[in-house]
């Protein structure tokens, strides 16, 4: 089963956990994660579902590529990191 | 006359008291979070929106001097598909304007885009204000919490 990492800096506004969860696509990876944490949902998608425009996902150090139905496959051994994107200036 | 304030700033929210004739900081909340709105009810009820720029548009409420809790924030609807000559995003942005509802449970909320929504459960859940998202010169607003 993947495993999901969420960025540290999330800590400052809720508990957030590392988490071995079922899944096949990212979609149904985060899901998971979120039927036992719904708040975090909001801190990590936008309300159409797809990845907030400064959040970033990285799956076995490779960015997700469909940050609005988030179809990447993930496989068993998978590891998914969630951070907050550098940006602004 | 109420003798305290609640001022939502880019790295906070500040209450700030009357005593013996000056003002001063008597309390912060959210340091270093930009609070986009403050709406701070006559029955000691106190709504804090925040413009989190990584995390999205979040708010907070507290009953009194209880403990703050996080809320629920307006949703769009996804948008149709032939509408794509909207310019404007259908998602929450940021909440820019909390007005009371003048009966117990309700609260208004602005958005950017330019949305209005009620809430008739204490921040539990949202309803769009359809009539007005759906105005044919709602495409044309602009300049919203800031620019849009």
């Amino acid at each position: 089963m993947p495993t999901i990492n969420f960025t540290r800096q999330l800590e400052r506004f809720l508990k957030v956990p590392c988490a071995t969860v079922e899944g096949a696509t990212l979609r149904e990876a985060l899901a998971a994660v979120f039927a036992s944490h719904p708040t975090l949902r909001g801190y990590v998608l936008d309300d159409q579902g797809a990845l907030r425009r400064h959040v970033a996902v990285y799956i076995n150090g490779r960015p997700a590529k469909d940050r609005t139905q988030l179809a990447d496959p993930v496989g068993p051994d998978d590891e998914i990191y969630v951070f907050q994107a550098l940006s602004g200036g | 006359m109420s003798e305290r304030l609640h001022i939502g700033t880019r790295k906070g929210m500040f209450e700030v008291a009357r005593h013996d004739g000056a003002w001063d900081i008597v309390d912060a909340h959210f340091l270093g979070d930009p609070v986009s709105a403050v709406l701070a009810e006559a029955d000691g009820t106190v709504w804090a929106a925040l413009d989190l720029g990584h995390f999205g548009a979040k708010l907070w409420r507290r009953n009194g001097a209880g403990a703050w809790r996080e809320m629920a924030v307006p949703q769009y609807p996804p948008k149709p598909p032939d509408d794509s000559d909207d310019p404007h995003p259908w998602s929450l942005g940021q909440i820019w304007a909390l007005e009371p509802g003048g009966i117990a449970g309700r609260l208004w909320a602005g958005t950017m885009p330019g949305g209005l929504f009620r809430s008739d459960d204490g921040g539990a859940s949202w309803v769009l204000n359809e009539a007005l998202w759906h105005m044919p010169e709602r495409r044309q607003w602009m300049g919203v919490a800031g620019g849009e």
